[in-house]
């Protein structure tokens, strides 16, 4: 594939990404009429409510039009920026998130950055070393990593190192850079933790894997130095899956995300996730997942885009991949 | 010169035992064959040579490479031997060369590293020059972008890169086609020539080991038990093991009337140690040879035997050989009848694969007649196998048309479903992997038992379906686990016959056995046929095979019919460039 | 986290032989099912009974495990918080698989539109986070134990689908199900009668794994407020509700933390095993 067959192919995927937002939005849409109750009672969430406020609503909402027709006004509001007000602080939803946005995406690269930087070398180290009693400590600790659920590791974290050894602040998100960091060590160490464990493991397989294989054997049977072999041979090979992984990983941040906020009392997206699906916010509610969803599509495009480059027999297309 | 000396090399996983006590010696110029079937330990005792053994297994012993005791030796030290010294070639062209990495890079890794950019690029088409690549394109190319032959090749010529003295190839040519095959030992024999190295030749077929080898060793059961010069070996044999082999492998040159094969199959080193690792099987074997492991004494100058008998059985074993020799059995002729039972017309198929489409075959027409035993030759990529799955309903021809016993077998789902059961109990299959074409999770009298249910074929029972293939009654309880590849595939054969068929379509069905077991399974085709006078389509692109089995044959080459008649015919007096090559290129 | 199922599967061990760290987790997974089984019939003391005069507390001769912030005991709570957990990991995990056997086998057998279909929904369903479509309809749902489940079942059946579907593409080609067509065995026969034996094995380790997630996942929307009711003594529950305690009575809340974590490794550890057990038979 040439850059311009590149483009074709990104192009491509964008296009096919359309009819999956489109259910997914869709989906999102009939939340409201989904929930228990009638759409306006589901957008008043518990308040009381007199006649012209539900008519205000109602109107807002076009609940008199045929259905279709609703979503297609809700999807040409979401299209132009509107997504509309919140319920509980009658913000703009736009703003709500943007004033989380960025402690959640902080917590997240620093998680994965943690994990990654982690993660991969002592993978490695342990298939270099398979079998050995590091290999079986590695092996042995991330099976608990992959186990243990963030929250009950955060929680752990929590009082260990913030209650008993008191080296981390119990709460908050701090002020500027450095601060910031501080206090999301432990929330990213405790999101970090699971994410870890699992790079680690499929960090290690793949590099058993390849370190078993009859290229590789062949290559050292030339007389290759050990540089080159582990280089060129082993790691480059091992990438794919571990690219697979951290995409997975990725994508499996949110749920972390989530978990850890609550654990730490953190104001970021998770939080505003959980506070506003129990208000039944649903216009947050709607963003929330809107936003999600082309995070997802857009890292999945990343990832294939990576793979092209990475495999040639991706690139050209052969049966034997 | 001596390059490599091995004395008592013994490898082990952990109190396994994978060869005991093998000793071998190469010289420069000389090409050594290790002949082996499956678990004999030659792909083992390669691989501890240039120490290279998969984790868990370990190797104890001598071994000498110009003066240089390797076992001892540290890895750092090992890998200077390693490429200049020594070097090995793999099995499989398809897992040997790394898949993200080009060709032509496989040989510049190895060259020295004070080449400026042209000089390296220029060795590299040099080196690819000499294995018979014309560089250019290829260099730049992916291994999944060649095919196994070239590959095959880059293999080679990477594996020369550093102008090793020693080159261990472990079976070079077994994953290759007929004729690829021929010319990769042929290439091989003149790159050796050239520079004047050893070469040690692993491989499990006999014919390929006499036409290049200088000197053989027979291994077995990870003992070894005969070692000499292919010319007297294969006249006379030395030791009943080596006897067999060469019997029990079909003639490529006539047809034998009965094919002579080694009872039971091939164990593992540690069941027979403490005495002749062949002496369950021999037909020659006293309380002598189960007393204790015997010893490789010279028999002859120039040749060893660990055969303890061999000074009394020596004759007997000349005029069994001698006998085989010239046994030659006419080929007999079939009345043909006039409305052929299989006729296909003018059938192609076509597969998409990829966004790219693939003519497995093109406008083929062929006849079988009831009660014919017919061949069908080719190698990878000729159709053959297609056409078999075609007869049975496993694929569908894109155009032209399979008529079966009268009835428009052209498209199997289309049929009603009285028609397709009818097709059903006429034509059956046997497939060429033993290990994967039975349930694991079924018992033999479980997947039998459903066979005779499906059709409600009356008058048969499971039992009498494992009697007509050679098995007991005891089998029925049994899981395929615990049977060998021979029993397995005698299970398919009597799976497939539960029907009651009139035609069997055999897709490869005995080279996936090993050598002393196929000429078992090649006996029981042709007692059943004599017994059942049921029709074969026997689909192969072994040619001595074909030899033994059909009266007739069909030549496919890329899914074309290329030339077609009887075989002795056909192997007597090739018409078609194809054919010519082809039978040409099965090594004498 | 439904998604990152599938990751998770790659072997970390290559032994088959049980070893001292499986045979511990098998140990706790035993006590456990007590716990569940037996509940308030072991528990030391009651576990619903509200002591306000001793709430907060840490742990002393009469309550292991302290005293929440209601005075209940710790100790008896985690002991019947066992069965929610197990309960409704088992629940998950068997529910998703056999939905996902059935639509697997029809999926990766029959091809097709049948197949088509089948992973057009999958590939729905795993397009998004697990946890935030859980998040999202159990609570628009209003949140509930049972409700919960089923949203999970739901959930896990999409990656588990594309695990029975992955292990019968397997087993298709292989020349014994060609030897069941050509002689005509009909389709359900093969399906049920050849391929499922065969992938049964591997099918049952993937459901021990599921265990661990299902419960993880369950535990955390308690934790978030959204499986059990408030009040119930369940793990996740209790780790919500007990965080602020862990300046007086830490042991509240790391106890069920480490019952979760302990619970969830020793599944992991026990499907691992059963998953090298059964891959390395074939």
């Amino acid at each position: 594939m040439r850059s311009g067959g590149m483009g074709r192919y990104v192009a491509g995927r964008l296009l096919l990404a359309i009819p999956l937002l489109i259910v997914i939005t869709f989906a999102v849409f009939a939340l409201i009429h989904i929930a228990p109750g009638t759409p306006e009672r589901a957008l008043l969430g518990a308040r009381q409510a007199s006649p012209e406020t539900i008519a205000a609503i109602r109107e807002q909402w076009n609940l008199d039009e045929p259905f279709l027709l609703q979503y297609f006004l809700w999807l040409k509001a979401v299209v132009t920026g509107d997504i509309g007000r919140s319920i509980q602080s009658s913000e703009a939803v736009t703003a709500a998130i943007g004033r989380r946005i960025g402690l959640t995406v902080f917590l997240g690269l620093y998680a994965t950055l943690i994990a990654l930087l982690v993660g991969i070398p002592l993978g490695m180290w342990a298939a270099l070393r398979r079998g050995s009693m590091t290999d079986r400590t590695v092996v042995g600790v991330s099976v608990l990593g992959v186990s243990a659920p963030t929250f009950a590791v955060g929680l752990l974290f929590l009082y260990l190192f913030g209650v008993v050894l008191d080296w981390f602040p119990v709460f908050g998100a701090g002020e500027g850079f450095w601060d910031r960091a501080y206090h999301l060590t432990l929330p990213a160490l405790a999101l970090a933790l699971a994410l870890l464990a699992l790079i680690v493991k499929i960090t290690r397989a793949a590099m058993i894997d390849e370190l078993d294989q009859d290229y590789v054997a062949f290559a050292r049977s030339r007389g290759l130095s050990q540089r080159r072999i582990m280089g060129r041979y082993v790691l480059r090979n091992s990438l794919i899956p571990v690219v697979t992984a951290t995409g997975l990983i990725v994508v499996g941040l949110f749920g972390g995300a989530v978990l850890i906020e609550a654990t730490f009392g953190l104001p970021g997206l998770g939080t505003l996730l959980v506070e506003s699906v129990l208000t039944r916010d649903i216009p947050v509610v709607q963003a929330l997942v809107l936003l999600t969803a082309v995070f997802v599509i857009v890292v999945n495009l990343g990832l294939d885009v990576l793979y092209t480059v990475i495999d040639p027999r991706i690139r050209f297309g052969s049966a034997d991949s | 010169m001596t390059l490599l000396e091995v004395e008592d090399l013994l490898v082990t996983a952990g109190d396994r035992t994978i060869t005991a006590g093998t000793t071998l010696t190469v010289a420069a110029g000389e090409t050594v064959g290790i002949v082996g079937e499956s678990g004999s330990g030659k792909s083992m005792t390669a691989r501890a040579i240039v120490r290279l053994l998969p984790p868990g297994l370990s190797a104890k012993g001598r071994v000498v490479f110009r003066d240089k005791e390797l076992l001892g030796l540290d890895e750092r030290a090992m890998r200077s031997v390693r490429g200049s010294g020594i070097t090995m070639m793999f099995q499989d062209p398809f897992t040997m060369l790394n898949p993200l990495l080009r060709s032509g890079d496989h040989i510049a890794e190895s060259l020295d590293r004070g080449l400026s950019r042209s000089e390296r690029r220029d060795e590299v088409v040099r080196r690819l020059d000499e294995v018979g690549i014309d560089a250019g394109e290829i260099a730049k190319r992916y291994p999944f972008q060649l095919s196994g032959g070239m590959r095959q090749r880059v293999g080679l010529a990477a594996a020369l890169a550093r102008d090793p003295e020693l080159l261990i190839a472990d079976e070079p040519s077994t994953a290759l086609d007929v004729t690829t095959q021929a010319e990769i030992l042929h290439l091989l024999a003149r790159v050796q020539e050239d520079r004047g190295m050893g070469v040690v030749l692993i491989t499990h077929d006999l014919r390929v080991a006499f036409s290049v080898c200088d000197r053989i060793y027979v291994l077995y059961a990870g003992s070894l038990l005969e070692v000499g010069d292919p010319g007297s070996m294969e006249q006379q044999p030395l030791h009943p093991y080596t006897l067999g082999l060469l019997l029990s492998e079909p003639a490529a040159d006539r047809r034998q009337s009965e094919l002579l094969a080694i009872e039971g199959s091939v164990p593992s080193a540690d069941d027979v140690t403490g005495q002749c690792s062949f002496a369950p099987r021999c037909h020659w074997a006293a309380e002598v040879c189960r007393r204790a492991d015997p010893p490789l004494v010279e028999v002859e100058p120039g040749r060893l035997s660990a055969c303890v008998r061999i000074g009394d059985i020596r004759s007997e074993m000349l005029e069994l050989r001698r006998s085989v020799a010239i046994d030659a059995a006419a080929i007999p002729l079939v009345d043909v009848v006039e409305e052929p039972l299989i006729s296909v017309e003018q059938v192609s198929k076509t597969f998409r694969a990829g966004g790219r489409e693939v003519e497995a075959l093109r406008k083929v027409s062929m006849a079988f007649d009831r009660k014919e035993s017919v061949g069908l030759v080719g190698e990878s990529g000729s159709g053959k196998t297609t056409l078999g799955r075609c007869l049975v309903g496993l694929e569908t021809p894109s155009a032209g048309s399979v008529t079966i016993d009268g009835i428009d077998a052209s498209d199997y789902q289309a049929l009603s479903s009285d028609d397709r059961a009818r097709l059903r109990r006429t034509i059956q299959v046997v497939f060429q992997d033993p290990y994967s074409s039975l349930n694991p999770r079924h018992t033999v009298g479980r997947a039998l038992g459903e066979a005779l249910r499906v059709h409600d074929t009356r008058g048969a029972s499971v039992d009498a379906l494992l009697d007509q293939v050679g098995l007991s009654s005891a089998y029925a309880k049994r899981k395929p686990a615990r049977l060998s590849g021979g029993e397995r595939q005698r299970v398919a054969i009597a799976r497939a016959l539960a029907v009651k068929p009139r035609f069997l379509v055999c897709d490869e069905p005995v080279s996936a056995l090993d050598v002393s077991v196929q000429a078992q399974i090649l006996n029981l085709f042709k007692e059943l046929r004599d017994e059942l006078g049921i029709g074969y389509l026997f689909i192969t692109h072994d040619l001595a095979v074909v030899r033994q089995i059909v009266d007739r044959a069909y030549v496919l080459y890329r899914g074309e019919v290329v030339e077609e008649g009887p075989v002795d015919a056909l192997f007597n007096d090739p018409q078609h460039e194809y054919t010519k090559r082809l039978i040409a290129s099965v090594p004498t | 986290m439904a998604e990152a199922l599938e990751l998770k599967r790659t072997r970390v061990t290559h032994r088959r032989r049980i070893t001292f760290m499986v045979a511990l987790s098998f140990v706790l997974l035993v006590v456990l099912l007590v716990f569940a089984v037996f509940g308030t019939a072991i528990t030391p003391n009651d576990h619903e009974e509200q002591r306000l005069f001793v709430s907060d507390t840490p742990p002393s001769a009469e309550f292991w495990a302290g005293t929440d912030q209601l005075g209940r005991d710790v100790f008896s709570r985690a002991i019947i918080g066992a069965r929610p957990a197990l309960v409704g990991a088992v629940t998950v995990s068997v529910g998703a698989f056999a939905i996902a056997t059935v639509l697997g086998l029809a999926s990766g057998y029959l091809g097709g539109a049948v197949d088509a279909g089948v992973m057009r929904w999958a590939d729905l369903m795993l397009a998004l986070p697990g946890l935030l479509i859980a998040i999202v309809v159990v609570g628009v749902f209003g949140g509930g134990f049972w409700v919960a489940v089923l949203v999970l079942i739901l959930l896990f059946a999409a990656p588990d689908t594309r695990i029975v579907r992955s292990a019968v593409l397997e087993q298709r080609p292989l020349p014994y199900i060609e030897a069941a067509r050509t002689l005509g065995v009909s389709k359900p026969r093969v399906m049920f009668g050849h391929i499922l034996p065969n992938i049964l094995p591997i099918i049952f380790a993937y459901v021990v794994l599921d265990f661990a997630f299902a419960l993880v996942a369950l535990a955390g929307l308690s934790f978030l407020g959204l499986g059990v009711e408030p009040g119930a003594a369940d793990w996740g529950r209790m780790l919500s509700e007990n965080r602020s305690l862990l300046f007086s009575n830490p042991w509240a809340a790391v106890v069920p933390a480490v019952l979760i974590i302990l619970t969830a490794a020793a599944m992991n550890l026990v499907g691992d095993w059963m998953y090298d057990r059964f891959s390395l038979e074939q």
